[in-house]
């Protein structure tokens, strides 16, 4: 079982409550965050960082800024955060075959590839940067919990993707 | 008929007299069988027990004048003295076609197996074969009977520039029969090529597009993308590889490889750094120099250290279908980039698979990224200023077609 915080614990206890995902994509390049909606600060990992807002003593224990990400992009571009596959159930087979045999988990991701003619956010990733072996998180929590406290419920990397004018289709392993 | 589905015909020790195994099968030996490994690396037939007469090969060998320097060796891998026995390259034997064999003053049946590394077969030239090209197509007109004209003769004539060009050299043994289009595959495979029947019935061979490679008149057909519905591109990592080492030299004897592939590996950091170390170790059975297996791991690295795109496209309309599998044709995209990060203008790619639906009036095609675009060449006679302007040879061309 994956463990949670006491404050994670009590957010999903409530009814009417559906958590945030985000999908963050780490290449050589850098990190990327999105969603459903527009990532908020707090899930670009800017709220987390050490803010000269007060709570801090500027006594040289702590750098201002540090603990944030820096990103290349966050936007509203999951279409479909497809369906996550973890299973001890083999994809064909007997099952006590699948006790014994290397079955990962693995995500089908879409994300939308709108943007100008010449200027789709993916088209040109996948053409200048490495796309095939960056790295991927899929975090799910809520507004009010700092960072730190949110789930992380898969990790792992590009391993195909099928692109077309309109979106990419991401094929994710865990690892 | 589906010749390169039929096994190839290789001479049995049964045609002669007195064999010792009637059932044992004359090799076909090619290339330079006398390098790279240690000791015998395929099996000397008897054919005549009474004159202790041993087949070499079920054709000739390259001729001794010519620098081919034949070695037998005993059960214990020991090297026979040639005093012990008289060789002939090209020995029509009883009549019945010209072998190789080596005839002992006395019985030699204590020495056996005797094993045998030597040069291979010659060419009509009498230069030893070992082009990759030459020998596929040796083996399917001079062995299996195919007609010359069955061979296309640019595509072989290209694939064999390209060959000689990286200097490709193929060696190994047939001891047994099999299919010949398996076997053509396997040859071709190592040394990254590949071979298809076209349209017209004749057999096209390809070795791996490099710069340069590809003619003006080889690209078959521009992809308008107005006429394009349903396009998709992508790629897998698991395609990718950016280490490669090959094991090589191998032996028949033996059934293993004798050398590599820590001398052979090929690496490239950039790839590795970006996308993880993906590794590949190939077996090469028919590569026995350790250039050779270098230069090949160097041009896999080259090719699949970044992703190809695989791109699946759909024409609604049959102008196309002047396509056939393995042809170069032009595609132009304007979502899809290049590596500069430009829209993809004239970007050669080659015709993976092509599905006519003759009934719709469209064509589905899977199309691989060859990486290359297609470029425009000034020549240097004056036309053009040499004010930096513009590029001798290399400059994309943008034209549209």
């Amino acid at each position: 079982m994956l463990s949670l915080s006491q404050g994670f614990h009590r957010a999903r206890r409530e009814r009417n409550r559906r958590p945030q995902v985000w999908f963050y994509l780490v290449n050589a390049f850098g990190a990327r965050v999105y969603g459903e909606r527009f990532p908020s600060d707090q899930a670009a990992g800017l709220m987390a960082a050490v803010r000269a807002d007060g709570t801090w003593l500027a006594d040289g224990r702590r750098r201002a800024g540090e603990g944030s990400l820096t990103l290349l992009e966050r936007g509203a571009r999951v279409l479909s955060y497809g369906r996550l596959r973890e299973t001890l159930t083999p994809v064909r087979g007997r099952l006590g075959a699948s006790l014994k045999q290397e079955e990962p988990g693995n995500l089908t991701l879409t994300l939308s590839n709108a943007g100008p003619k010449q200027g789709r956010p993916f088209s040109r990733l996948e053409a200048v940067e490495n796309l095939l072996g960056a790295r991927a998180w899929l975090v799910v929590g809520y507004p009010e919990l700092p960072v730190r406290e949110w789930l992380t419920r898969f990790v792992g990397r590009v391993t195909a993707y099928r692109l077309d004018a309109r979106r990419i289709t991401l094929s994710l392993r865990a690892e | 008929m589906d010749t390169l589905g039929l096994d190839i015909p290789l001479v049995s020790a049964g045609r002669y007299e007195r064999p010792r195994r009637a059932g044992q099968w004359l090799p076909l030996v090619y290339g330079a069988m006398h390098l790279g490994g240690e000791g015998g690396l395929w099996p000397a037939v008897c054919i005549d027990t009474a004159e202790h007469v041993y087949a070499l090969a079920g054709h000739a060998l390259l001729e001794l004048e010519a620098g081919n320097q034949v070695t037998l060796y005993d059960r214990e891998g020991e090297p026979i003295p040639e005093a012990d026995y008289t060789l002939n390259p090209a020995h029509d034997y009883q009549g019945r076609g010209v072998i190789a064999t080596a005839t002992f003053a006395a019985e030699a049946k204590d020495k056996e197996p005797i094993t045998v590394r030597a040069a291979g077969k010659a060419g009509a030239t009498g230069e030893l074969l070992q082009n990759p090209l030459e020998v596929v197509r040796d083996i399917l007109v001079e062995v299996c009977g195919l007609a010359p004209e069955s061979i296309e003769p640019s595509a072989y004539s290209r694939a064999w520039a390209r060959a000689q060009e990286l200097g490709y050299r193929a060696a190994g043994v047939i001891a047994r029969p099999q299919p010949a289009g398996r076997l053509v595959t396997a040859v071709l495979g190592e040394f990254l090529g590949s071979w298809w029947q076209g349209a017209d019935g004749r057999y096209k061979f390809f070795l791996d597009l490099g710069p340069g490679t590809a003619g003006e008149g080889e690209l078959a057909y521009c992809f308008r993308e107005e006429h394009l519905s349903s396009v998709t591109a992508g790629a897998n990592l698991r395609d990718l590889c950016n280490q490669v080492g090959a094991r090589y030299a191998y032996s028949p004897r033996l059934k293993d490889c004798e050398a590599g592939p820590e001398d052979t590996l090929a690496r490239d950091p950039a790839s590795i750094g970006l996308y993880g170390l993906r590794p590949r170790t190939l077996e090469l059975k028919w590569v026995r120099e350790g250039a050779v297996a270098r230069r090949i791991c160097t041009r896999l690295v080259d090719l699949l250290a970044r992703p190809r795109r695989v791109i699946t496209c759909q024409e609604d309309a049959l102008a196309g279908m002047v396509l056939e599998k393995g042809d170069l044709a032009l595609l132009s995209l304007s979502w899809l980039y290049d590596a500069a990060g430009q829209p993809l203008v004239n970007q050669i790619v080659r015709v993976m698979s092509i599905e006519p639906q003759l009934d719709q009036g469209l064509v589905r095609y899977t199309l691989w990224d060859t990486g290359y675009y297609k470029t425009l060449a000034y020549p240097a006679d004056g036309t053009w200023p040499a004010d930096g302007s513009r590029r001798a040879g290399g400059e994309k061309d943008t034209r549209e077609y």
